[in-house]
């Protein structure tokens, strides 16, 4: 359990649709950008997304050192709101947040990445299903992030 | 009971503790108000909406009154203050209801958001009711309604068939003119010969 800025993980993961600009909420200062340290539950939202917008859903894959190197803040290294998505939040515009990011994985290539590491996704969540898909969501263990990320490596597209 | 999803998840009341870490909760001080764990929404809702439907437990049953409950505020869980609650988003939001519903006061403390909600909050135009599933005390709350309305113009004679279709499509969306015949068919009201509609009891 993480519960200071140097416990920060390696990879925080954004569930969402390509290049999505956020609304205004999350665009007017102080800004927001939410993302997890869990791939397979940054999946579920990214399959929430899908029923919403037209846009390609996609998960962002982020190396924290590159967001910290950048000067981005971390509000809250880990969410005590927001235990069940393992959250961790990033004062930074969406777009801002994609510039630092490894890139991004297509939502089926991660489905087939997390199917290979032993972590298939069970849900097909829409918004009012979140809560209940990330809470039956179990944790990723670091090892099976890095292998997910050794998998992902031949996939990942660059914006 | 309820076939679309269109509505508020309320999850339980917001413990003081937390509400207090994030919020300047003296600056929001307001009888007749409570802040709520709301999760994710499945739609964007203004500042200000009103929702009149309240639904229970799993099966969202339609508790038997008409609500006035108010979104007055929105936060996200840094303290943020939202101008709406975005689609997608899950919030702390106060509401206004005078009073607030026993049923919004027996929900759970939280200090946190959980994977469960209680409550749902609707506007009576975005949900779809199966009215083949409908609860007698919903059909009899809506009759209620009908006859103190009655009461309060006190034209209850005057109440027609088209009267209580008006009243029904407040609550039901859908084909009221079958939800009526349900109603009427058993003789929970009868309509006389010159078309007004009375209670049988």
């Amino acid at each position: 359990m993480l519960t200071s800025l140097t416990q920060l993980p390696e990879y925080v993961f954004r569930g969402t649709t390509y290049n999505f600009p956020g609304g205004s909420n999350s665009t007017s200062i102080p800004y927001r950008c939410y993302t997890s340290v869990n791939p397979a539950k940054a999946c579920l939202f990214a399959i929430a997304c899908q029923k919403n917008y037209s846009e390609q859903p996609v998960v962002y894959v982020a190396r924290t050192k590159s967001l910290v190197d950048a000067g981005i803040k971390v509000i809250r290294s880990i969410d005590a709101l927001a235990l069940i998505e393992e959250e961790i939040i990033w004062v930074a515009k969406p777009q801002n947040f994609y510039k630092y990011c490894i890139g991004y994985i297509t939502l089926k290539d991660m489905r087939d990445a997390l199917d290979k590491i032993g972590c298939p996704l069970n849900h097909s969540p829409n918004h009012t299903e979140l809560s209940n898909a990330c809470y039956e969501t179990r944790e990723l263990t670091v090892n099976e992030i890095g292998k997910l990320i050794l998998i992902l490596e031949s996939h990942i597209k660059y914006p | 009971m309820v076939m679309e999803n269109r509505y508020l998840q309320i999850q339980g009341i917001v413990d003081r503790t937390v509400l207090n870490e994030l919020i300047d909760v003296e600056k929001y001080a307001k009888p007749n108000t409570e802040w709520l764990f709301v999760d994710y929404s499945p739609v964007q809702y203004k500042l200000n909406t009103k929702f009149d439907i309240i639904l229970a437990g799993e099966e969202k049953k339609m508790l038997p009154k008409f609500f006035n409950i108010k979104l007055l505020d929105a936060f996200e869980q840094t303290g943020k203050k939202l101008d709406c609650i975005p689609l997608g988003w899950k919030t702390i939001c106060r509401f206004e209801c005078k009073p607030i519903p026993a049923a919004v006061l027996k929900l759970p403390v939280l200090s946190s958001w959980t994977y469960t909600s209680e409550l749902k909050f609707a506007r009576h135009e975005d949900i779809v009711v199966d009215p083949f599933n409908i609860s007698k005390s919903v059909y009899s709350e809506v009759l209620n309604d009908f006859i103190s309305m009655s009461i309060h113009t006190d034209s209850i004679n005057k109440k027609s068939k088209e009267d209580l279709l008006d009243i029904l499509s407040k609550v039901i969306s859908g084909n009221t003119e079958n939800i009526a015949h349900k109603i009427t068919n058993p003789g929970l009201i009868v309509e006389s010969k010159r078309k007004e509609l009375h209670l049988s009891h």
